[in-house]
Parts: C-alpha cells; structure tokens; sequence
C-alpha cells in the first residue's frame, strides 16, 4: 500500500509536467493575447505592441517560456498577473478558499441527500416512491443552473424587494455574514451532485443486491436491513467514490456559473476573467493547482477502492 | 429475451421476410417495457417526439425561425404563435424546435462520440492493467485534471464557436471524464470468477472483451452515456451563458435561455418557458430513460 | 473663467424649478430630435417624481417648487451611497488603463484638468483654472486652481496641487514617457511638451489645437501626485492612490469592495459656499452578472443601476415605482457597424451606402433600447457641434418614411456596384457581452430579406481575438459598443482620418483628412464648427462606419439619493465613481 502511494506520488511530477505543457500549447493557441486585450481600445502600432510585450516578458518562443515556467514553479514561483502584478499563488489562494468552501458545503449537502436517497430508492424499487425521488432527483439535474440561480436572485427581488445575499462579504469582517453568502449557492449546485449520486448509488445497489453473496447472505436468512447495509452499500460505494472524485474535479471550476450570479470571487470566475483577458500565469497557476488537487483525489480514489473491494489489486 | 428479438429483428430485416412477426414482437416487447417500466415509456416517447420534432422542423408548417419582424415583437402565447414571439419577433415555437436539432446534435453527438472513445480507452486501460493502463491512465489524468472550463472554452476559442466545434469539444470532455468509469467497471469484473472461468477455458482477450467484459461493463455505461447527454445539453447551455455556446441565429435552448433573455424573466417569461421546459424535459427524459433501459438490458438483472 | 461660479448662481439666483431644469438640459441634450423627444416625454415623468419625492411632497406630478432655498444655506446632507461595477480592473495605471481609476470607484478621490458642465456640455476650469491661448496658438497657458490641493496624506500632506503635478501627468497622458502609455495620448493632439512656467503650466503645441482642451475635460484624464506616480506602487496596488477628489479612499479590496470617505478639506465648494461634497461616503461595490445588478437594486442593497435595456427597465420600474430615472444623450459610447472599407464589398461607397438605405435604424435598435436612443451621423448626437439627430433622422436611410424609396435606391446602388441580386458574402463580427449580437442577427435578417442571395455571416468572438483582428484589418464589419470622445475635431480624427486610431476599417481619404485637419487646427471656434460640418457631410456620403444610434442613457436612482439630475446632462460621464458626481448637490438628505 505504501509503495503504491509513493510510487502514485512520485507519477504525479511527469502528469503536472504535461499538464502544464498541454495548458501553455493550448493558452497560445488561442487567437488574441493579453496585449491585444491591453490595447483593444486602439490601434496600437507596432512598436505599442512591442514595449508591452517586453515589460510584461512575453513573446519568446513557447519552449523557453514552458522551461521558464517551470523552473520558476520548481521553486515555488507561479509568476505574476499580467494585469495586477500580483503573485499568482496570492491571486489563487485568496479565490480557492470561495471555491473550497462553496464546494465543501455543496459535497456536505449533496451527500448527505444523495446516497440514502439512492439507499432507499434501491430497496424500493418500482414503487411509487422509487419513482417520485427518482423523478425530482433528476428534475433538479436537469434544469440549466444558472436559469435556476438567475430565478432565485431576481423573482424575490421583483416581487418582495428581498434578495438573497448578492455582495460578498470576507470572513475577516463578518464570519456570519460570510456564511450566509455560500448557503443558497451550496445549495444549488447540491442537487447536481446529490441527483447523479443518488442515481449511481441506486443502479449500483440494485446490481449488488443481485449479486450472489448477498443472495447467499439472504439465504442465510440475515435480516434484510443487514443485508442492505453490510453487503450491498460497502460494494455499491465503489463507482459511486469514483463519481464524487470526478465531482470534486468538476465543482472545482464548474461552479463558475453561481459564482459568477452570486457574486462569489472564486476560482471559477477567476478562471473565466482570465481567459478572457488571456492572463495566461493565472490560468497556468489554476491549471497546476486544480490538477494537483484533483490527482490527488484520484489517488485517494483508487486507494479507497482497495478499502471498499479486497478483490481489487492495486497496480 | 431482447437478444433474441433483436436477432431475429436483424435476420428478418435482411431477409426482407417475417415482417408481420417482427412487427408483432416488437410491439409486444415495447408493450412489456412500457408495463415494467411506465416512467421509462414515458421519457421514450418524449424523446421520439423529440426526435421526430427536429426531424419535422422544417417540414411542419410553422412560421420561419429566422425572420426578425418587428411588428409581432414579444407577443405572448396565441394562435398563431403558441409559444409566443421573442422580441425580435420570432416566432418561440419554431425555435424551439430547430433548437432541438442542435441539442439532439451537441447532446447526442457529443456524448455517442465521447463515450465510444471513453469505453475503448477504459476496456484497454481496465483490461491490459500494467504499463499500458499507467500510461493511459496518467494521461486521463491529465486531461480530467485540467479545469473543464479552460478546456472546453480553449477548445472552442481555438476553433471559433459553431455547432459542430461545440460537439467537438464536449465530446473531448466526455472522453476522458467517462473512462475512469469505464475502467473502474472493467477493473471490478475482470477477476470475477466468469472472466476467469472463460481465461481458463482458452478464451483470447478479443473474446473476453466483447463477449464478457463489454456486456457486464454496459450498465455503467449506459448510466454514464445518458447521465453525459444531459451534461452536454446543459454544458452547452452553461457555455451559451458564458458566451461561447453556440452562436446565433441558430437557437440553441442554451442560447435562447442566457443573454438577456433570462433577464426577462417577469415580463415575458414565454421567452423562457419554451426552451426551458423543453431542455428541461428532454434531460430529464434522457435521464429517466436510460435507467429504465438499464433495469432491462442488465443481463444478470434478466428474469428477476 | 469661472462657468462653474456664474452657472450656480443662476441656477439658484433665477430660482429654476427642478423639474423645468431637467425638461431644458433633456431638451438641450437630445437636441429637440423628434425620438428623443419621446424618451423626454417619459423622463419628463420621472423628473416629476423626484421633484416630488426631493420637496417631500405627497402629490404626484405636483409641479410646485422644489424644495424652499433658504438664503443662510441647504438642507443638511450626508449618509452613504452604495454603487457598484460588474468590470474587474487589472492595471492600474492611468496612462495606459484609464478604465481602473476613472471607472473603479477610484475616481471619486481624483479630479481632471478641465470638465464640462454635465447639462451644458460647456467647458470649464477644474484643478486648472483658466487658460490663454498665445499668439498663433503655438503656446497655451493655464493657471492653477490656488484652491487646489492634495488629500492630507502621505506622501504628498495636502500639500497644493502645482504645475509640475499638472506637466508630468499631461506628458504621461500624451505617451512622451513611455511609448506603452499610448491609451489616451490621441487626447492631447497637437502637444509637444508640457512644462511650468513661473507658478503656470505652459502646454507647448507643435500643431495648434482647441482639442486638447476637451481633451484635458475627458472624464479619464485623472492627475495624480507627481510623488505617487514617480513611486507607481499604487499602479498595482489601488489602496496606494492618494488624490485631490472629493473622497478619500478608506479601504480598496479589488473586485470586492471599495470604501470612501468624504474629503473634510475638499478643495471645492458648492455656490452658496457649502463645502463640498455632500455625502459621508461611497461603498463601491462588485457585482458580476447583470441579473444581481437589478435583483440588488430592487432590493434596495445598492442605490443606482444602469437601465440600458428597455425591458429590464420596464420591470425595474414596475418592482419599484419609487425608483428615480435619469436619462440623457450619453457622448461616451455609441453603437456602431463597420465595415472594413480595406477589403471588398466594402471598399466600394456604393455597396455601404446601400447597405445603410436598406437597414431599418429601428428594427435593429428598439428591441434593446426601446426608445432611448438618438439618431447620430458621423459623430455622438451628445456633441453641440454634431449634426443634430433631429435632422439627421429626416435624412434618407434613417428617416422611416422614406424607406420605400430608400430601397428602391438601396437595389440600384447595389446593381452598380456590380451586384444585381445583392449577392455580397460578409460576416458581421460581435462580441457577446454587448447585445450587438443581436443587433447583427437583426440586419442579417433584415439584408436576408432584402438581398436573398447575400450570405452574411455572424461570427462571435472574444474581446481578444476583436482586438487582435480589428488591429490586422482581418474582418469583413463589425458591430460593437465602441467608445467615442469628448470633442468632434478629435471624434472625427480618431475614427475617419488616415491611420485614425480608431479608425479599423482602414478607410483614407485624402479630402477628409484635409477637413479634419482643418477641424483640428483652426483656433477660431467658428473655422472649426464649419470644418466639422464640412467633414461630417462628407463621412455621411461616404459611410465608412454606420452609427447605428447613440444612446439615451437611462438610469435609475434610490429616491433617497438627491440632486442627480442637476448633474446629468448630454456634458456627463456615464462613470458614477468620477467625483464629477460630487461637485454639486448630489447626496442623501438627512
């Protein structure tokens, strides 16, 4: 187990080395750059063009950049904005703690709906309940979330001169103030987590419920309650881990739509406001960050499988 | 028992013979699905009507999608317009419908392409384990590490937004989102004692696949085949409210529902109500249906 | 020179009831057009109402007096306003992005050289009092306002604002420093250098110019200690800008919040001597999505949003009828189709020039603006020495009257051009965030309808790639929400001359250059308004860029907050942080 890990560690360095050569190819491909975006109130001549490009150190060829870059990162140095001049791990750190928390609330509430709701939706299959949860689970994924964020900001506010918390408070000046703040946009994005959760815990249950040891533990004659839980919600968790670590990659940027509605300054609208202004070390930065958290879920992901199923051999 | 059907379906077909029988076992077959599984029938038939509603679009004596005509500006529902006109005058109903077309394009298309390529990279991944998994693996992780914003916004700057580059794009997505769970599927059976039993009977790897992995991995797939068409629709709708949807005049629902338009929420929400309701639905019914078919195809869940 | 003194005093002397005040400077704005007519007869109600509201009336449309002037002084006034921006700023330096101090909120702590009276477009002294032009106009003069002095903080301890601040922020806008700082030098047309001559700054021309003083009013030219530029620390860190405005900044947590205090020792005060400004303080604050710009203005959490569209409007209004609306032409942008006249079809005048008598100027615009826009040719309608919108709406193409024979003309110049059946192929380039997709979509439909062999081709792209391809002349026309400038000589320069810094579609013309030119350089002001004229007729025949109308800005106010009116006029900035807003009675009653 402890080989695997270390040797799953050490993988890590080659996959964020190609990663973020993928990022910087893909980031000058794009048409237009940063000093287009500086200058687009003009025609910028030339010689604009060029002044800019050496103050912000742009312009050399991509592989002296990439060797740059990473060098740079090696030591722990993301580079600077292109636009504020700010260290880029500042930049990051202060947007992915919005995003954490945002998430963290959202995983919370999408869990704790999610797979008793799969749990329940199993065991009575083909029942009226069955299909009413399943049915309002599915509702709820399948409205386009910021037609949803956009309902909840504006009706209220039309119709009774409230609506929910709009400015984003920092915790250092209100923590409640703060907390409030996630509270709707958490909710939100849970049902799109808890929705396909509970869609995955249930197809998953209903397979292990069929599976031969938990028709021989019935046979037993274990009491069905045991049987749900002892057998069949340890080996259903399987896919359903591999579907929260794929979420927690998603919810990590995909949250940008209630960001951006809610007002929330975090990775996600980050994310956005520098594509469109091509600040190019900021995305780079988001792309190393995001993809070291996110393999590092993975791993964690792969690990638990050898936890939740013994059979699994850990290549 | 569809196997079977299926097979003697696809014999009849090509013979040209059998067709009363054929006709017969289907509907009989359809009638048996739609009794197990009423919610399943249901989300079928809204999809067919999908399906057949873009297909028509053009056909059908509706108003034209494209023409503005500022004398028939934001009219709510009536005769003549049943979803009413947006405010351009266009008539909603009309776009709705050719929106269904880029949605069953995106949606579809996306998620058939991504997810074939996602259940060969899984199988293999899964299958040969070692070195080629690693290797696939940590490519995976690569690309599933990269914050899907800047890929699919990348993707599609980079080609210049259009239907076809949207699909594209979403497709790459699926791809490589879908082939954990491929091989996750894949790595949980293949020391099943069926998969050993047929090792030890002589049976090669091609063998092996197709007749026992793929059929036991096609569960999840099917799961994750339906559960990615509506992410794609409602991707495609989340890029249109960022921008880089697919671009007009085409209506895709994404496009008809962001913009301004969502902004008109109170005082014409027919602007909405047509594009939502029919997004809206047909993830759901996607959704809804690719359960059921799951329930059904499930070889082991066969006769229970 | 003091427009600012005497125009107070009449305002208050004469006893102008408000709302007769807001009726004359819509009317003065829009130019008497005939639609903007329209857009006057709903202001109009909306100025009653905060007519009302301000004097604490209970009739609706009561058109007493607004609230009693008493001789000794004004009704105290204080409290805070909350505003807000959906932009995310960058760079902060305002030689090369004027957008972050003058539109950030930062504004409010920084004054411009010279300003315009919002409601008669008049310009007048601000941190430079007067000014005399020498001789041939060679040399232009200006005295410091001796009032003037920096905030009372570090590094610069209220310490008078002087000519050498005034130089160095005029070189620095003008490029001469650095070459990247070129956002704003079009601005100072004609300078050659800025420097101090006793206690005065001297701007000395190498061609000479009046533009350059619209230039020096432009809301984005703010100045700044020669201390804090020469540090340029608060270039990327905000919190570091120290001012003269009429705020002090307290706190500036980019794209979070920014706060301001009210300026104790604020250099200006009101006519009747009242220090200025009348608020406590302004809570700037970010929002991202439009939909939480409206959802938080209803709600009453910020105290003003912008109401471009018509049906977001409506519902604003309908959510809270208390809600004040301004509305007046606005200079600063406009929303324009053009065309890259480098490249065919549209290198031939004919083909433009039957694409404009083709477009029906309504049909593209109502759906967004409703009626809250004002025809426009070559230049902003807002402009005085523009052709007035009133006339332009008779000419052919834009007068809906005509359009029948408009069409009929529209086919033959087309036929002329080569193409009988109108069988161009172009694409329209837009960006998103503008609405100007939908205004292309309109005259794709509407070309489609009339040519049914021309292709036109809407293409989406980002602010980048539109930056990148307007630079390299790489695009067919373009929509966009394009900016335009204070002054017609500069306008004209900048948009339709030879190598105009805005002028994207390459369009030359040798006989125009000569007229702007003239525009540019006369130094009566009577050479120089029948040079326009001259120009703007020509670029009318010519079209190198259609003016698709410019904008009657709406905007809406929580009725607490008093005396915008007075401060908004066709000579207004649509940036609410500039301090401009605080030069006069502007703030909550307390």
């Amino acid at each position: 187990m402890l080989a695997f890990l270390l040797r799953r560690l050490l993988s890590l360095i080659p996959s964020i080395l190609i990663l973020l050569l993928f990022v910087v190819v893909l980031l000058r491909l794009l048409p237009g750059d940063v000093v287009d975006v500086m200058l687009k109130d003009f025609r910028a001549s030339d010689l604009d063009r060029q002044v800019l490009e050496e103050r912000l150190g742009i312009g050399d060829p991509i592989a002296v950049e990439y060797v740059d870059y990473v060098r740079g990162a090696a030591t722990g140095d993301l580079g600077r904005s292109f636009w504020t001049q700010e260290p880029v791990l500042t930049v990051i750190f202060d947007h992915v703690s919005v995003t954490m928390e945002l998430m963290l609330l959202a995983l919370v509430f999408g869990t704790l709906t999610g797979i008793p709701l799969g749990v329940l939706s199993a065991v009575k299959q083909d029942t009226i309940a069955d299909y009413a949860l399943r049915s309002v689970s599915v509702l709820a994924l399948s409205v386009p979330n910021f037609l949803l964020a956009t309902a909840i900001v504006t009706l209220p506010a039309a119709y009774f001169g409230w609506s929910p918390p709009l400015f984003y408070t920092r915790f250092s000046d209100d923590p409640w103030a703060h907390f409030q703040h996630f509270l709707i946009p958490a909710a939100m994005l849970a049902p799109f987590l808890s929705a396909s959760l509970m869609r995955m815990t249930r197809s998953m249950m209903l397979e292990v419920l069929n599976e031969d040891y938990v028709r021989t533990a019935r046979a037993k004659g274990l009491p069905e309650r045991l049987v749900v839980y002892r057998h069949s919600v340890k080996n259903a968790l399987i896919p359903v881990v591999t579907l929260l670590g794929l979420h927690v990659a998603v919810l990590l940027s995909g949250a940008v739509v209630v960001e951006i509605i809610f007002g929330l300054p975090g990775l996600g609208k980050l994310l956005i406001d520098s594509l469109v202004q091509r600040d190019y070390p900021v995305i780079q930065g988001i792309a190393v960050v995001t993809g070291i958290f996110v393999m590092l879920t993975n791993l964690i992901v792969d690990a638990s499988y050898r936890f939740l199923d013994p059979r699994i051999r850990l290549g | 028992m569809s196997e079977v059907t299926s097979e003697v379906a696809a014999s009849g077909t090509a013979l040209g013979l059998a067709v009363p029988k054929r006709r017969f076992r289907l509907a009989s077959v359809l009638w048996k699905f739609a009794r197990r599984k009423p919610l399943g029938a249901f989300s079928g038939l809204l999809l067919v009507l999908l399906v057949a509603g873009a297909v028509l679009s053009d056909v059908l004596p509706l108003a034209a999608w494209d023409v503005v005509d500022q004398s028939q500006r934001l009219q709510s529902p009536s005769f003549s317009h049943p979803l009413g006109t947006d405010q351009f005058g266009r008539d909603i109903l009309s776009r709705v419908l050719r929106g269904a077309r880029i949605s069953l394009q995106v949606g579809l298309g996306g998620t058939v392409l991504g997810v074939s390529i996602a259940t060969s990279l899984g199988v293999i991944s899964g299958y040969r384990g070692g070195i080629v998994d690693n290797v696939i693996q940590r490519c995976v992780d690569v690309v599933q590490a990269i914050p899907p914003v800047i890929l699919l916004i990348g993707i599609i700057a980079i080609l210049g937004p259009s239907v076809l580059n949207v699909t594209l794009a979403l497709a790459f997505r699926t791809s490589f989102e879908s082939s954990r769970v491929a091989r996750g599927a894949v790595v949980a059976i293949k020391d099943s004692p069926f998969v050993e039993a047929a090792r030890v009977l002589g049976a090669g790897s091609g063998r092996i696949i197709f007749s026992h992995l793929l059929p036991n991995i096609f569960a999840p797939m099917i799961i994750i085949f339906t559960l990615n068409v509506g992410v794609n629709i409602l991707s495609e709708a989340a890029l249109s409210f960022l921008g880089y949807g697919v671009p007009p005049p085409e209506p895709s629902w994404g496009g008809m529902l962001s913009g301004q338009n969502r902004l008109y929420m109170i005082s014409a929400p027919w602007l909405l109500i047509g594009p939502g309701v029919a997004l809206t639905l047909t993830v759901y019914a996607v959704n809804m249906f690719g359960d059921a078919l799951r329930d059904v195809l499930d070889p082991r869940m066969r006769g229970v | 020179m003091e427009p600012e003194q005497s125009y107070w005093q009449r305002f208050w002397t004469k006893k102008v009831t408000r709302r007769r005040l807001v009726t004359r400077s819509l009317m003065a704005g829009a130019g008497l057009a005939a639609v903007a007519t329209v857009g006057c007869g709903d202001d109009d109600g909306g100025g009653t109402t905060t007519a009302t509201a301000t004097a604490g009336a209970t009739t609706p449309g009561a058109t007493s007096t607004p609230s009693p002037t008493p001789a000794t002084g004004l009704p105290p006034f204080g409290g805070e306003a909350v505003l807000h921006t959906q932009f995310q700023f960058g760079d902060f330096n305002p030689f090369r992005s004027p957008f972050a101090p003058s539109i950030g909120g930062l504004g409010c702590t920084l004054d411009t050289p010279l300003e315009f009276g919002p409601l008669d477009f008049e310009l007048r002294g601000r941190l430079l009092d007067s000014w005399e032009i020498v001789g041939d106009g060679s040399e232009i003069l200006f005295d410091i306002n001796p009032d003037a002095k920096w905030h009372n903080q570090a590094p610069v301890n209220a310490r008078a604002v002087d000519a050498e601040d005034m130089a160095l922020n005029i070189t620095r806008y003008a490029g001469k420093v650095d070459p990247s700082e070129v956002r704003l030098a079009s601005n100072m047309f004609g300078l050659d250098t800025a420097d101090v001559v006793g206690d005065q700054l001297r701007l000395n021309m190498s061609t000479p110019s009046l533009s350059v003083l619209n230039g020096l009013a432009y809301y984005q030219m703010t100045v700044h200690p020669r201390e804090v530029i020469e540090a340029e620390e608060a270039f990327t860190d905000p919190s570091k800008f120290v001012g003269s405005g009429a705020f002090v900044l307290d706190k500036y947590d980019n794209g979070v919040e920014a706060i301001f205090s009210r300026n104790p020792e604020y250099w200006r005060k009101d006519s009747l001597g009242q220090q200025l400004p009348y608020l406590d303080s302004v809570r700037f604050k970010w929002l991202s999505d439009p939909a939480a710009e409206k959802a938080a203005f209803e709600s009453g959490d910020v105290d003003y949003i912008q109401m471009l569209d018509q049906l977001v409007r409506d519902e604003i209004l309908t959510a809270r009828p208390d809600t004040q609306v301004t509305s007046y032409l606005a200079w600063g942008s406009a929303f324009n189709f053009r065309f890259n006249t480098a490249k065919a079809p549209f290198s031939d005048a004919r083909v433009r020039k039957a694409i404009h008598l083709a477009l029906d100027y309504e049909d593209v615009i109502n759906p967004i603006l409703g009626s809250n826009w004002a025809y426009s040719g070559a230049l902003s309608a807002a402009l005085p020495e523009a052709i007035p919108s009133s006339e332009i709406s008779q000419m052919p193409g834009w007068n809906p009257a005509t359009k029948a024979q408009d069409l009929e003309q529209a086919r033959s110049l087309m036929s002329d051009a080569g193409f009988p059946d109108g069988g161009i192929s172009f694409s329209i380039m837009v960006i998103t965030t503008q609405q100007t997709d939908e205004m292309a979509v309109t005259i794709q439909s509407l070309l489609k309808g009339i040519w049914p062999a021309m292709d036109v081709n809407v293409e989406v792209v980002e602010v980048a790639d539109l930056s990148s391809r307007l630079g390299a002349g790489d695009f067919d026309s373009v929509v966009q929400f394009a900016p335009r400038l204070p002054d017609a000589a500069l306008d004209l320069f900048n948009n339709y001359s030879t190598g105009g810094s805005l002028n994207w579609g390459a369009y030359s013309n040798s006989a125009l250059d000569a007229l702007i030119d003239d525009s540019l350089t006369a130094i009566d002001a009577d050479g120089r308004s029948s040079a326009i004229l001259q120009a703007e007729e020509t670029i009318l025949e010519e079209l190198p860029v259609i003016w698709l109308g410019t904008v009657d800005l709406a905007q809406g106010w929580d009725p607490k907050i008093v005396g915008v009116q007075q401060l908004l006029g066709p000579g207004s900035t649509s940036s609410i942080a500039d301090s401009h807003y605080h030069s006069s009675r502007y703030g909550i009653e307390a």
